[in-house]
């Protein structure tokens, strides 16, 4: 036998429930339920002194509930006592001893519990090794009520006598106990209500919970408990009472056939369906609370709420989004789920990462997609309350690594995580999807290093060793076919997020920065081993950046990068260049025509761009000259300038005149632009406007005459005319008033 | 159940908010509680028009469980030791002049709701100057208050009266601390008087107000003041848990000490249940709800 009573001394406290005593016809009866805890005898008996794990599993999370308790109305009958055991941790145990109580407004069901405690670390206790908590509470409370009940809750204010309960006596359990496998909660086992000794039946809850790995918890004499699933041993009261207990559990959700191995391997899954039924312990019941105050109050302090338990405790989160969850159901069966299911709903793939694939699943249906919207903003309230925090982080990390997973193992489509991951910009996936980048391909620069980022959880653990280990490592060129080709889809999906990066300027100037270029590398690594080649997209930027190069060198089994279809860029690129060269000297053709139009119009000539002297100015200079040189007797003289100034106006007189001539020769074929052009020169608006009259009724005419002047003075300069002898006649016709004597005026010129 | 046939399309979503309902011990807080997560099962509530009502979260289940268990069985609801804190949603037939576009497409309209009961002990508290500054400030949290008073409280008009007096004043210096004033006005307070299958609750239904000022004068000066006060929306209901028999007698049987259990379960038909949350939850207070 394990257990035996040995002799020490042993240091038991007490406290009580806390009512607000009234007195009615000479009796106790509650006026009103006060504090959790009170009547402590615990060091000065304030309530704070008590240590933090006694108080709490009397006075437990916001509602105060409490771990031992009786649900009102389920009292233990008259005169009777409901015992209800359990240890707390290592150094705690406690036993609630509860009977009825009354109160004022005539209700008969209230419930008074006594509580006695004990710290196996205390100076007394520690000098006994093995002590069996509860069982020692239990031989002592037993023994000092053998004759009648004192240790019981009297309503009496001063049936309180703080008094030090010490004992000489305790129960050891030499077996030791691996209690910590497995928590609550559990489907106890239900026993009818024995008359065997209760120490007896302490002992057999003992075993029970030893055999199960899990911490003793038990309760004898009761109708109902507020946390049936809490116990591993349930002694009823009645029958009623098994019933009740039954339908409690069944309500919770805990079923008989839940085995440890059954849990342990729904945990393990790596990429869990939802759990079908799910049962809560108490502090998961606060955790559910809190998600669902931020369902009906999505505040950020609600959210903060949540964040901070990622770090505070160690909870399965994928439990508050199972099959039976009312708000889960909502998303599933409601064609208009309300608010209140999304909020709830939009922490799913945040805090159970592994679900991300069933949620986004959803998402994507057609019918689901317009609740997206309601998601994000969900998320992105979610996003600020997080303020960086690392461990939130590492969740959003983690649900980018199930993802990927996914896509490798086809469990989800390529167009589904492109648009969570590239698309959806403001999704938080989206939006650590760079930084998880960079991290992977440093990791996969030095897997060795000891140092990961905090963001780095178990799932992007797995997932990049396993793609580093037993793909890229093994990589072989002449085996792509054999190569998993769903990394095709990891190639195409760092490309998509490598596109989407660059803004129209780098894409412009070809510019890669650092960052984007891990980005582009991993793209690379993957086209390469499910494809054998990069498109040229991809493998530029790594070309230009040896490091990088070399880089995927090793990474890909000492196999260098190879650019897919090299040639047809290269192709492209001679084509492309070509076509610009065109391009160029065509829009340089197009501006020189363009010119020698408007030079054209404006009667201004390419070859003429030096500055030349018009038919006005010509005679003027040459008129000048002829002026310098007279003779004493007024007689010119043939200088050899004069003679120059007659052949450069002869010179200039024959190619005006072969101008003018198109405005007569082939006036049919000459367009009526270059007419215009022509007539607007400075040699013909010069004659015109000399020496031609002005009531000339047609251009036609006008046309006639200029060309009859021209020739006119190409025939004086000709016949070595003075300049003055041959303008005046000239003039003398121009200040004819009448057209008849202008025409015959003209036609009668030397 | 024809209505739920004729009413099966998606829900329309009324906004969903949270409620503090605060009464002395022994009020009916609980039983009111009780008696709306399965009212839609008394088979001819308000001629059907609360098409379901579903609980959500443990505190919600717990109890509707307990109600069915004391209504079916005709035992009293015990004492609560903890705040009752559930919610529930309430799936409820349109009214073609209240909700137009649902009724006209035969949509059911949905009313999510969050109700925390403090136990009775804050009144006392509040009365014994003990109450905390938290529980002044869970109060002070929501827009929508339901105060609950026993329909046949003999003498404690005067306590209910310093009570709101209390309340209101601690509420104000909240949230006018807060310079937060413009929501004084958007509350809501509604004010349910229990009970109402006994006699001279009874008779009372259909005029609230006046029954308030008979039986609690000095409580409705107070109230009037803190509506006039905040210039806030503020209204009266009575309501019962067990509602009558053939509109005769009363639906309960005593068994001692005061205390009640509904005496025929299959003639089980309460009443106004809904009327006050709907009213704390849109401002429309519907007549058919009220049981009128």
């Amino acid at each position: 036998m394990t257990f035996q009573l040995v002799l020490g001394q042993v240091q038991i406290y007490e406290f009580s429930r806390g009512f607000r005593e009234v007195q009615i016809n000479d009796k106790w009866v509650s006026g009103g339920f006060g504090n959790a805890i009170a009547r402590s005898n615990y060091g000065s008996g304030l309530i704070e002194e008590i240590p933090e794990p006694i108080r709490n599993t009397v006075d437990y999370g916001n509602n105060h509930e409490n771990l031992l308790g009786i649900p009102t109305a389920y009292n233990p009958p008259e005169d009777g006592v409901s015992l209800i055991a359990r240890e707390i941790d290592d150094q705690y145990s406690i036993l609630a001893v509860a009977n009825k109580q009354d109160e004022d407004k005539g209700r008969t069901e209230i419930v008074g519990y006594r509580y006695f405690w004990l710290d196996k670390g205390s100076e007394i206790n520690s000098r006994n090794p093995n002590m069996d908590g509860v069982g020692t509470l239990l031989h002592w409370w037993l023994l000092s009520n053998s004759d009648s009940l004192q240790y019981v809750f009297d309503m009496n204010p001063s049936s309180f006598r703080k008094e030090q309960l010490i004992y000489d006596e305790y129960l050891i359990d030499s077996q030791t106990n691996n209690s910590n496998i497995r928590n609550y909660p559990i489907y106890p086992v239900i026993f009818e209500l024995q008359t065997s000794e209760l120490i007896d039946l302490h002992k057999l809850a003992v075993l029970e919970a030893k055999r199960l790995g899990i911490r003793l918890a038990w309760a004898w004499n009761v109708r109902r408990l507020e946390f049936p699933e809490m116990y591993i041993a349930i002694w009823y009261a009645d029958e009623a009472a098994k019933k009740a207990i039954e339908v409690d559990l069944q309500r919770i959700g805990v079923n008989k056939d839940q085995s440890i191995s059954k849990m342990a391997s729904t945990t393990a899954s790596w990429a869990s369906q939802r759990r079908d039924n799910v049962s809560l312990n108490v502090d998961e019941k606060i955790v559910e609370k809190f998600l669902l105050d931020f369902g009906f109050v999505p505040s950020h302090e609600n959210a903060k709420k949540i964040i901070n338990l990622i770090s505070s405790s160690n909870v399965e989160w994928d439990k508050f989004f199972a099959k039976n969850n009312q708000y889960i159901k909502y998303l599933e069966t409601d064609g208009n789920p309300p608010d209140y299911a999304i909020l709830y709903a939009a922490w799913e793939p945040i805090l159970a990462p592994q679900n991300i694939i069933i949620w986004l699943n959803w998402l994507r249906e057609p019918q689901n997609q317009k609740q997206s919207g309601s998601f994000f903003k969900t998320h992105s309230i979610i996003d600020k309350s997080a303020q960086k925090d690392e461990l939130y982080k590492k969740l959003i990390h983690e649900g980018i690594s199930s993802l990927l997973n996914a896509l490798l193992s086809s469990q989800i489509d390529y167009e589904s995580c492109k648009w969570l991951l590239v698309d959806k910009k403001n999704s938080l996936w989206a939006k650590e999807f760079n930084q998880y980048s960079y991290n992977f391909l440093d990791y996969l620069s030095n897997p060795q290093a000891q140092i990961r980022p905090e963001s780095c959880g178990d799932r992007t653990q797995a997932l990049w060793e396993d793609l580093n280990r037993n793909y890229l490592k093994q990589f072989q060129p002449q085996n792509i076919e054999a190569s998993k080709i769903e990394t095709r889809y990891l190639a195409e999906l760092f490309r998509d997020k490598f596109k989407s990066q660059g803004n129209a300027i780098t894409i412009l100037l070809n510019q890669t920065d650092q960052k984007r270029l891990k980005i582009c590398c991993l793209s690379a690594l993957f086209y390469q081993y499910s494809e054998g080649n990069i498109p040229s997209d991809i493998f530029v930027p790594i070309e230009d950046n040896r490091a990088y190069f070399d880089l995927m060198t090793r990474l890909l089994n000492q196999n260098k990068p190879l650019e897919r279809m090299k040639w047809v860029r290269k192709t492209r690129d001679i084509s492309l260049l070509v076509i610009a060269l065109l391009i160029i000297i065509g829009g340089l053709g197009a501006v020189l025509v363009y010119l020698y139009h408007l030079a054209n119009i404006y009667a201004i000539h390419p070859w003429q761009l030096s500055p030349k002297p018009s038919l006005k100015d010509t005679i003027t200079k040459c008129q000048n000259i002829e002026l310098n040189s007279l003779s004493e007797d007024k007689k010119p003289l043939q200088t050899k300038e004069v003679t120059e100034c007659k052949k450069e106006l002869d010179t200039l007189l024959t190619g005006e005149e072969n101008k003018l001539k198109k405005l007569e020769d082939n006036p049919e074929l000459t367009s009526e632009s270059d007419k215009t052009s022509i007539r607007l020169a400075g040699t013909y608006k010069y004659l015109k406007n000399s020496f031609v009259n002005n009531y000339l009724p047609s251009p036609q005419d006008e046309d006639r005459y200029v060309l009859s002047v021209l020739r006119f003075l190409k025939k004086s300069v000709k016949n070595d005319v003075k300049y003055d002898d041959i303008l005046k006649p000239l003039q003398n016709c121009k200040a004819k008033d009448k057209l008849k004597e202008f025409e015959k005026c003209a036609r009668e010129l030397p | 159940m024809n209505f739920f046939n004729l009413f099966s399309g998606t829900p329309v979503n009324l906004p969903g908010g949270e409620i503090r309902m605060i009464g002395d011990r022994a009020s009916g807080k609980t039983s009111y509680l009780s008696a709306l997560s399965v009212c839609w099962e008394s088979e001819s509530y308000t001629e059907g028009r609360i098409l379901s009502v579903s609980p959500f979260g443990d505190g919600a289940i717990k109890l509707q469980d307990n109600a069915k268990n004391c209504l079916e069985n005709g035992i009293p609801l015990p004492p609560s030791e903890y705040a009752d804190s559930c919610r529930f949603s309430l799936l409820l037939k349109p009214r073609f002049l209240m909700n137009p576009i649902a009724a006209l497409f035969r949509r059911p309209i949905r009313l999510n709701i969050s109700i925390t009961a403090p136990t009775g002990e804050l009144i006392e508290n509040i009365v014994n100057n003990k109450a905390t500054q938290e529980a002044f400030n869970d109060c002070a949290s929501v827009a929508g208050l339901m105060i609950i008073i026993s329909g046949i409280e003999q003498g404690e008009d005067k306590k209910y009266a310093k009570v709101l007096t209390t309340l209101q004043r601690e509420l104000n210096s909240i949230i006018g601390q807060a310079r937060n004033r413009k929501r004084l006005k958007r509350h809501r307070i509604a004010i349910v008087f229990t009970k109402g299958e006994q006699g001279a609750v009874f008779v009372s239904r259909h005029d609230c107000k006046d029954f308030s000022e008979r039986k609690f004068p000095e409580t409705t000066i107070v109230l009037e003041n803190w509506k006039k006060s905040w210039n806030c929306s503020m209204n009266f209901f009575i309501c019962s848990a067990f509602g009558m028999i053939r509109e005769l007698e009363p639906n309960c049987k005593g068994i001692g000490n005061g205390r009640f259990g509904l005496k025929e379960p299959n003639a089980w038909q309460p009443f106004g249940l809904v009327a006050p949350i709907y009213w704390l939850q849109t401002g429309k207070d519907d007549r058919q709800l009220r049981g009128d």
